[in-house]
Protein backbone atom coordinates (compact mmCIF):
# COMPACT_ATOMS: atom_id res chain seq x y z
CA UNK A 1 0.00 0.00 0.00
CA UNK A 2 2.86 2.55 1.23
CA UNK A 3 4.52 1.66 -2.25
CA UNK A 4 1.34 2.68 -4.22
CA UNK A 5 1.22 5.41 -2.49
CA UNK A 6 4.19 6.72 -3.01
CA UNK A 7 3.88 5.38 -7.09
CA UNK A 8 0.98 7.87 -7.23
CA UNK A 9 2.54 10.59 -5.51
CA UNK A 10 5.68 9.88 -7.96
CA UNK A 11 3.26 10.16 -11.01
CA UNK A 12 1.17 12.88 -9.85
CA UNK A 13 3.84 14.88 -9.62
CA UNK A 14 5.31 13.86 -12.85
CA UNK A 15 2.12 14.97 -14.46
CA UNK A 16 2.62 18.47 -12.92
CA UNK A 17 5.64 19.29 -13.66
CA UNK A 18 4.51 18.23 -17.31
CA UNK A 19 1.90 20.67 -17.07
CA UNK A 20 4.26 23.39 -15.84
CA UNK A 21 6.50 22.72 -18.65
CA UNK A 22 3.83 22.83 -21.02
CA UNK A 23 1.87 25.80 -19.72
CA UNK A 24 5.44 27.81 -19.45
CA UNK A 25 6.02 27.02 -23.13
CA UNK A 26 2.78 28.35 -24.17
CA UNK A 27 3.50 31.65 -22.39
CA UNK A 28 7.06 32.01 -23.74
CA UNK A 29 5.50 31.51 -27.29
CA UNK A 30 2.76 33.49 -27.16
CA UNK A 31 5.24 36.63 -25.86
CA UNK A 32 7.20 35.60 -28.56
CA UNK A 33 4.37 35.51 -30.95
CA UNK A 34 5.28 37.42 -34.09
CA UNK A 35 3.27 40.22 -36.16
CA UNK A 36 3.50 40.36 -39.98
CA UNK A 37 2.44 44.06 -40.79
CA UNK A 38 3.18 46.76 -43.11
CA UNK A 39 3.66 49.32 -40.59
CA UNK A 40 7.00 50.44 -40.47
CA UNK A 41 7.55 50.96 -36.56
CA UNK A 42 9.82 53.86 -36.63
CA UNK A 43 10.24 57.49 -38.58
CA UNK A 44 13.03 59.26 -38.84
CA UNK A 45 16.61 59.65 -39.83
CA UNK A 46 19.15 56.52 -37.98
CA UNK A 47 22.74 57.53 -38.20
CA UNK A 48 25.93 54.95 -37.87
CA UNK A 49 28.83 56.81 -36.98
CA UNK A 50 31.24 54.00 -37.37
CA UNK A 51 33.79 53.92 -40.13
CA UNK A 52 33.61 50.63 -41.09
CA UNK A 53 29.76 49.43 -41.26
CA UNK A 54 28.06 48.98 -44.80
CA UNK A 55 25.23 50.94 -43.84
CA UNK A 56 25.60 54.78 -43.08
CA UNK A 57 22.08 55.84 -42.77
CA UNK A 58 18.85 54.79 -42.67
CA UNK A 59 15.46 56.92 -43.11
CA UNK A 60 12.11 55.46 -42.03
CA UNK A 61 9.53 57.21 -43.89
CA UNK A 62 6.60 55.23 -42.49
CA UNK A 63 4.37 57.52 -44.09
CA UNK A 64 4.91 56.03 -47.29
CA UNK A 65 6.39 52.55 -45.97
CA UNK A 66 9.67 53.13 -47.42
CA UNK A 67 13.44 53.45 -45.73
CA UNK A 68 16.05 55.34 -47.72
CA UNK A 69 19.19 52.68 -46.99
CA UNK A 70 22.28 55.20 -47.70
CA UNK A 71 25.86 52.68 -47.50
CA UNK A 72 29.00 53.70 -46.41
CA UNK A 73 31.15 54.73 -49.66
CA UNK A 74 33.87 54.17 -48.09
CA UNK A 75 32.86 50.40 -46.84
CA UNK A 76 35.35 47.56 -48.20
CA UNK A 77 33.76 44.75 -46.50
CA UNK A 78 31.06 41.38 -47.12
CA UNK A 79 28.44 43.64 -48.81
CA UNK A 80 25.01 42.48 -47.87
CA UNK A 81 22.47 45.28 -49.50
CA UNK A 82 24.07 45.01 -53.25
CA UNK A 83 23.36 41.01 -53.20
CA UNK A 84 20.18 41.94 -52.40
CA UNK A 85 19.39 44.18 -54.83
CA UNK A 86 20.72 42.22 -57.63
CA UNK A 87 18.54 39.06 -56.48
CA UNK A 88 15.50 41.54 -55.41
CA UNK A 89 15.49 44.23 -58.57
CA UNK A 90 12.82 41.77 -60.50
CA UNK A 91 9.82 42.55 -58.89
CA UNK A 92 8.18 39.31 -60.70
CA UNK A 93 10.57 37.10 -58.59
CA UNK A 94 8.05 34.77 -56.92
CA UNK A 95 9.17 33.41 -53.43
CA UNK A 96 6.46 30.52 -52.07
CA UNK A 97 4.63 32.17 -48.86
CA UNK A 98 5.99 30.47 -45.77
CA UNK A 99 3.59 27.62 -45.17
CA UNK A 100 3.51 28.71 -41.11
CA UNK A 101 1.79 32.09 -41.98
CA UNK A 102 -2.22 32.63 -40.89
CA UNK A 103 -3.99 33.68 -44.35
CA UNK A 104 -3.60 37.35 -43.27
CA UNK A 105 0.02 37.07 -43.26
CA UNK A 106 0.11 35.08 -46.48
CA UNK A 107 -2.35 38.13 -48.35
CA UNK A 108 0.06 40.46 -47.84
CA UNK A 109 3.09 38.41 -48.82
CA UNK A 110 1.21 37.19 -52.00
CA UNK A 111 0.01 41.72 -52.30
CA UNK A 112 3.51 42.40 -52.38
CA UNK A 113 4.57 39.82 -55.15
CA UNK A 114 1.59 40.74 -57.45
CA UNK A 115 1.17 44.50 -56.89
CA UNK A 116 -1.97 46.06 -58.70
CA UNK A 117 -0.47 48.01 -61.95
CA UNK A 118 -3.16 49.78 -63.19
CA UNK A 119 -3.79 51.02 -59.63
CA UNK A 120 -0.47 52.18 -59.05
CA UNK A 121 0.49 54.26 -62.09
CA UNK A 122 -3.08 55.63 -62.24
CA UNK A 123 -2.40 57.00 -58.70
CA UNK A 124 1.41 57.96 -59.97
CA UNK A 125 -0.63 60.17 -62.82
CA UNK A 126 -2.62 61.70 -60.08
CA UNK A 127 0.47 63.17 -58.13
CA UNK A 128 2.75 64.03 -60.89
CA UNK A 129 2.84 67.08 -63.45
CA UNK A 130 2.81 67.21 -67.39
CA UNK A 131 6.81 68.39 -66.87
CA UNK A 132 7.49 66.11 -64.25
CA UNK A 133 10.95 64.28 -65.31
CA UNK A 134 10.33 60.60 -66.44
CA UNK A 135 13.00 59.29 -63.70
CA UNK A 136 10.97 61.18 -61.25
CA UNK A 137 7.54 59.51 -62.28
CA UNK A 138 9.43 56.09 -62.46
CA UNK A 139 10.32 56.90 -58.91
CA UNK A 140 7.31 57.46 -57.49
CA UNK A 141 5.99 53.90 -58.75
CA UNK A 142 9.08 52.36 -57.15
CA UNK A 143 7.62 53.96 -53.66
CA UNK A 144 4.76 52.08 -54.16
CA UNK A 145 5.70 48.95 -56.06
CA UNK A 146 7.50 46.05 -53.34
CA UNK A 147 11.34 46.07 -53.86
CA UNK A 148 14.86 47.28 -53.20
CA UNK A 149 15.77 49.89 -55.74
CA UNK A 150 18.90 51.70 -56.11
CA UNK A 151 17.85 54.96 -55.60
CA UNK A 152 19.81 56.82 -58.82
CA UNK A 153 20.98 60.71 -58.41
CA UNK A 154 18.86 63.19 -60.40
CA UNK A 155 18.11 66.81 -59.87
CA UNK A 156 19.34 67.11 -56.26
CA UNK A 157 21.15 69.65 -55.30
CA UNK A 158 23.48 67.42 -54.21
CA UNK A 159 23.34 63.94 -55.91
CA UNK A 160 23.51 61.23 -53.37
CA UNK A 161 25.28 57.98 -54.39
CA UNK A 162 24.88 54.39 -52.45
CA UNK A 163 21.45 55.26 -52.11
CA UNK A 164 18.94 52.18 -52.34
CA UNK A 165 15.25 52.28 -51.72
CA UNK A 166 13.39 49.32 -48.90
CA UNK A 167 9.69 49.76 -50.60
CA UNK A 168 6.69 48.63 -49.08
CA UNK A 169 8.80 45.61 -46.75
CA UNK A 170 6.90 43.36 -44.73
CA UNK A 171 7.76 43.75 -41.20
CA UNK A 172 7.59 40.47 -38.69
CA UNK A 173 8.06 42.22 -34.95
CA UNK A 174 9.01 40.12 -32.02
CA UNK A 175 9.34 42.44 -29.33
CA UNK A 176 11.93 45.33 -29.86
CA UNK A 177 13.06 42.67 -32.91
CA UNK A 178 12.24 44.30 -36.32
CA UNK A 179 12.83 42.24 -39.40
CA UNK A 180 12.47 44.23 -42.53
CA UNK A 181 11.83 41.57 -45.52
CA UNK A 182 11.20 41.52 -49.13
CA UNK A 183 9.56 38.12 -50.70
CA UNK A 184 10.46 36.61 -47.61
CA UNK A 185 14.09 37.82 -48.31
CA UNK A 186 15.72 39.54 -45.06
CA UNK A 187 16.88 43.08 -45.56
CA UNK A 188 17.39 44.34 -42.50
CA UNK A 189 17.28 43.11 -38.87
CA UNK A 190 17.11 45.61 -36.27
CA UNK A 191 16.70 45.96 -32.71
CA UNK A 192 15.43 49.17 -30.90
CA UNK A 193 15.21 50.61 -27.56
CA UNK A 194 12.38 51.12 -25.59
CA UNK A 195 11.85 54.93 -26.91
CA UNK A 196 12.95 54.17 -30.18
CA UNK A 197 16.59 56.24 -30.02
CA UNK A 198 18.41 53.57 -31.25
CA UNK A 199 18.83 50.78 -33.30
CA UNK A 200 21.49 48.17 -33.37
CA UNK A 201 21.67 45.65 -36.41
CA UNK A 202 22.97 42.24 -36.58
CA UNK A 203 26.28 42.95 -36.10
CA UNK A 204 25.79 44.90 -33.21
CA UNK A 205 26.06 48.47 -35.25
CA UNK A 206 24.17 51.12 -33.57
CA UNK A 207 22.26 53.76 -35.27
CA UNK A 208 21.21 56.73 -33.34
CA UNK A 209 17.94 58.82 -34.43
CA UNK A 210 19.73 62.67 -35.60
CA UNK A 211 16.48 63.96 -37.24
CA UNK A 212 12.67 63.49 -37.69
CA UNK A 213 12.87 64.18 -41.32
CA UNK A 214 14.99 63.93 -45.13
CA UNK A 215 13.92 67.17 -46.19
CA UNK A 216 15.17 66.31 -49.60
CA UNK A 217 13.14 63.08 -49.88
CA UNK A 218 10.64 64.58 -47.96
CA UNK A 219 9.77 67.37 -50.76
CA UNK A 220 10.35 65.21 -53.60
CA UNK A 221 7.57 62.46 -52.28
CA UNK A 222 5.17 65.52 -50.68
CA UNK A 223 5.32 67.25 -54.19
CA UNK B 1 14.63 102.58 -109.75
CA UNK B 2 14.90 102.31 -106.36
CA UNK B 3 12.04 100.83 -105.89
CA UNK B 4 13.26 98.17 -108.41
CA UNK B 5 16.15 97.58 -106.84
CA UNK B 6 14.24 97.10 -102.96
CA UNK B 7 12.10 94.83 -104.96
CA UNK B 8 14.37 92.58 -106.66
CA UNK B 9 16.21 92.25 -103.37
CA UNK B 10 13.49 91.43 -101.32
CA UNK B 11 12.82 88.83 -104.05
CA UNK B 12 16.63 87.08 -103.68
CA UNK B 13 16.43 87.40 -100.32
CA UNK B 14 13.39 84.91 -100.41
CA UNK B 15 14.83 82.72 -102.64
CA UNK B 16 18.39 82.11 -101.33
CA UNK B 17 16.94 81.93 -96.98
CA UNK B 18 16.05 78.58 -96.77
CA UNK B 19 12.72 77.54 -94.98
CA UNK B 20 12.92 76.75 -91.27
CA UNK B 21 11.17 73.48 -91.23
CA UNK B 22 10.02 71.34 -88.16
CA UNK B 23 11.12 68.46 -87.31
CA UNK B 24 11.92 66.47 -90.44
CA UNK B 25 10.85 63.46 -91.42
CA UNK B 26 9.52 64.77 -94.73
CA UNK B 27 11.97 66.67 -97.05
CA UNK B 28 9.90 67.76 -100.24
CA UNK B 29 9.21 64.57 -102.16
CA UNK B 30 11.41 62.07 -99.65
CA UNK B 31 10.07 61.34 -96.38
CA UNK B 32 11.71 58.63 -94.42
CA UNK B 33 9.04 55.25 -95.03
CA UNK B 34 11.05 52.30 -93.63
CA UNK B 35 8.46 50.07 -91.67
CA UNK B 36 9.47 46.32 -90.80
CA UNK B 37 12.98 44.51 -89.87
CA UNK B 38 15.90 44.79 -92.10
CA UNK B 39 18.85 42.66 -91.18
CA UNK B 40 22.23 42.23 -92.55
CA UNK B 41 23.63 38.97 -93.36
CA UNK B 42 27.21 40.16 -92.19
CA UNK B 43 27.41 38.28 -88.99
CA UNK B 44 30.54 39.97 -87.53
CA UNK B 45 28.72 43.38 -87.08
CA UNK B 46 27.60 44.44 -83.42
CA UNK B 47 24.18 45.58 -85.18
CA UNK B 48 22.12 42.82 -86.74
CA UNK B 49 19.97 44.60 -88.19
CA UNK B 50 16.97 47.57 -87.50
CA UNK B 51 12.94 47.25 -86.52
CA UNK B 52 11.39 50.63 -88.05
CA UNK B 53 7.81 51.06 -86.82
CA UNK B 54 6.83 54.68 -89.00
CA UNK B 55 3.47 54.84 -86.51
CA UNK B 56 4.92 54.63 -83.16
CA UNK B 57 8.11 56.65 -84.42
CA UNK B 58 10.22 53.64 -82.87
CA UNK B 59 13.80 52.54 -83.88
CA UNK B 60 14.97 49.00 -82.64
CA UNK B 61 18.72 48.33 -82.99
CA UNK B 62 18.87 44.56 -82.95
CA UNK B 63 22.03 43.60 -81.25
CA UNK B 64 24.38 40.69 -82.43
CA UNK B 65 26.19 39.47 -79.16
CA UNK B 66 28.27 37.37 -81.25
CA UNK B 67 29.68 40.34 -83.43
CA UNK B 68 32.73 42.59 -82.76
CA UNK B 69 32.35 45.27 -85.21
CA UNK B 70 30.68 48.93 -85.26
CA UNK B 71 31.27 48.72 -81.52
CA UNK B 72 31.53 52.71 -81.11
CA UNK B 73 27.68 52.78 -82.27
CA UNK B 74 26.73 50.32 -79.67
CA UNK B 75 28.66 51.68 -77.33
CA UNK B 76 27.22 55.26 -78.23
CA UNK B 77 23.93 54.28 -77.88
CA UNK B 78 25.21 52.22 -74.49
CA UNK B 79 26.03 55.79 -73.20
CA UNK B 80 22.93 57.58 -74.08
CA UNK B 81 20.79 54.76 -72.48
CA UNK B 82 22.56 55.36 -69.17
CA UNK B 83 22.69 58.89 -69.36
CA UNK B 84 18.93 59.34 -70.16
CA UNK B 85 16.69 62.47 -70.83
CA UNK B 86 16.73 63.84 -67.55
CA UNK B 87 20.65 64.02 -67.06
CA UNK B 88 20.85 65.39 -70.70
CA UNK B 89 19.36 68.44 -70.61
CA UNK B 90 21.45 68.46 -66.51
CA UNK B 91 24.13 68.54 -68.35
CA UNK B 92 23.95 70.24 -71.85
CA UNK B 93 20.93 72.58 -71.35
CA UNK B 94 19.97 74.96 -68.62
CA UNK B 95 16.71 76.27 -68.87
CA UNK B 96 17.39 78.98 -66.11
CA UNK B 97 20.47 80.27 -68.24
CA UNK B 98 18.75 83.20 -70.05
CA UNK B 99 21.51 83.69 -72.46
CA UNK B 100 19.84 83.55 -75.87
CA UNK B 101 21.82 80.76 -77.47
CA UNK B 102 21.02 78.86 -74.51
CA UNK B 103 17.52 79.66 -74.76
CA UNK B 104 17.10 78.52 -78.18
CA UNK B 105 19.20 75.57 -77.49
CA UNK B 106 16.15 74.32 -75.01
CA UNK B 107 13.34 75.73 -77.05
CA UNK B 108 14.28 73.82 -80.39
CA UNK B 109 15.40 70.73 -77.79
CA UNK B 110 11.50 71.06 -75.97
CA UNK B 111 10.26 71.02 -79.69
CA UNK B 112 11.71 67.81 -80.95
CA UNK B 113 11.67 65.92 -77.72
CA UNK B 114 8.78 67.25 -75.30
CA UNK B 115 6.64 64.87 -73.91
CA UNK B 116 3.60 65.39 -71.43
CA UNK B 117 4.79 63.00 -68.55
CA UNK B 118 1.18 62.91 -66.64
CA UNK B 119 -0.85 62.36 -70.01
CA UNK B 120 1.90 59.45 -71.06
CA UNK B 121 1.08 57.69 -67.55
CA UNK B 122 -2.58 58.34 -67.59
CA UNK B 123 -2.84 56.59 -71.00
CA UNK B 124 -0.11 53.98 -70.04
CA UNK B 125 -2.24 52.96 -66.59
CA UNK B 126 -5.25 52.43 -68.81
CA UNK B 127 -3.59 49.62 -71.05
CA UNK B 128 -2.19 47.94 -68.34
CA UNK B 129 -3.57 44.41 -68.15
CA UNK B 130 -3.58 41.56 -65.44
CA UNK B 131 -0.69 39.53 -65.53
CA UNK B 132 1.49 42.54 -67.17
CA UNK B 133 4.85 42.68 -65.31
CA UNK B 134 6.45 45.83 -64.66
CA UNK B 135 9.40 45.79 -67.55
CA UNK B 136 6.19 45.24 -69.66
CA UNK B 137 4.54 49.03 -68.80
CA UNK B 138 8.12 50.00 -68.59
CA UNK B 139 8.14 49.29 -71.92
CA UNK B 140 5.11 51.12 -72.87
CA UNK B 141 5.82 54.28 -71.25
CA UNK B 142 9.58 54.40 -73.04
CA UNK B 143 7.67 53.76 -76.32
CA UNK B 144 5.63 56.73 -75.85
CA UNK B 145 9.03 58.81 -74.34
CA UNK B 146 11.97 60.11 -76.24
CA UNK B 147 15.18 58.60 -75.38
CA UNK B 148 16.97 55.53 -75.92
CA UNK B 149 16.53 52.18 -73.23
CA UNK B 150 18.52 49.34 -73.62
CA UNK B 151 17.15 45.99 -73.93
CA UNK B 152 18.54 42.49 -73.56
CA UNK B 153 18.91 41.84 -77.39
CA UNK B 154 17.74 45.32 -78.39
CA UNK B 155 18.07 49.35 -78.14
CA UNK B 156 15.03 50.96 -78.39
CA UNK B 157 15.15 54.40 -79.74
CA UNK B 158 12.01 56.42 -79.21
CA UNK B 159 10.83 59.22 -80.54
CA UNK B 160 13.78 59.83 -82.57
CA UNK B 161 14.35 62.88 -84.70
CA UNK B 162 14.96 62.22 -88.14
CA UNK B 163 15.49 64.30 -91.08
CA UNK B 164 17.60 64.70 -94.52
CA UNK B 165 20.72 66.35 -94.92
CA UNK B 166 23.22 65.87 -98.34
CA UNK B 167 21.44 62.86 -99.13
CA UNK B 168 21.74 61.01 -95.78
CA UNK B 169 19.05 59.88 -93.07
CA UNK B 170 19.93 61.79 -89.76
CA UNK B 171 19.17 59.83 -86.65
CA UNK B 172 19.10 61.90 -84.19
CA UNK B 173 18.12 60.73 -80.04
CA UNK B 174 18.43 62.89 -77.34
CA UNK B 175 20.04 66.00 -79.55
CA UNK B 176 22.74 63.38 -80.63
CA UNK B 177 23.56 61.96 -84.45
CA UNK B 178 23.14 57.91 -83.79
CA UNK B 179 22.55 56.81 -86.91
CA UNK B 180 22.52 57.61 -90.68
CA UNK B 181 21.05 55.89 -93.34
CA UNK B 182 21.74 56.45 -97.55
CA UNK B 183 18.98 58.10 -99.30
CA UNK B 184 17.17 55.28 -101.46
CA UNK B 185 13.68 55.38 -102.71
CA UNK B 186 14.15 51.39 -102.60
CA UNK B 187 12.16 50.46 -99.11
CA UNK B 188 13.32 46.65 -99.43
CA UNK B 189 16.99 47.40 -98.59
CA UNK B 190 18.62 50.27 -96.76
CA UNK B 191 21.89 50.85 -95.94
CA UNK B 192 23.76 52.48 -93.44
CA UNK B 193 27.11 54.97 -92.92
CA UNK B 194 28.88 52.09 -93.00
CA UNK B 195 28.47 50.76 -96.68
CA UNK B 196 26.68 47.74 -94.50
CA UNK B 197 23.03 46.73 -96.13
CA UNK B 198 20.01 45.44 -94.73
CA UNK B 199 17.88 43.76 -96.41
CA UNK B 200 13.96 43.80 -95.18
CA UNK B 201 12.63 40.70 -94.03
CA UNK B 202 9.28 39.53 -94.93
CA UNK B 203 6.45 39.75 -92.66
CA UNK B 204 5.31 36.58 -91.06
Amino acid sequence: MKKLLNFKALYLGFLSLLSVIFISSNSVMHAQESSLTTDIPFSGVYVNQEATSEIKELYFYADQKVVLISLNPDYTGLETIFPLYSALNNPELVVTPQKNHDAEAEALVLNQIMPDYAQIYAAVAEEITPSTPFAEAELRVNFKVPGLYRLEAFNWSTPRSHNYILSQPLIESQGQDHFFNMYNLPVLALTSNLNDETLVNERGQIFEKTADTLPELDALIDQ
Amino acid sequence: MLKRIAVFSLLLITLVTPSTANAQTEVGAQSFNYDGVYLTQENDRLIKGFEFDKDQELIKVIVNHQGDRNRERIDLLHQLSVQGMDLYVLSNLNPTDTSEKMQENFQEFQKRYSYDTKAIYQEVSQLIEPGMKREDVTFLLQERIPGVYQHQDFYLISQPYIYLSQNLWIVEALGTRVLRFELSNDLEEITDDFGVSYLREDDN
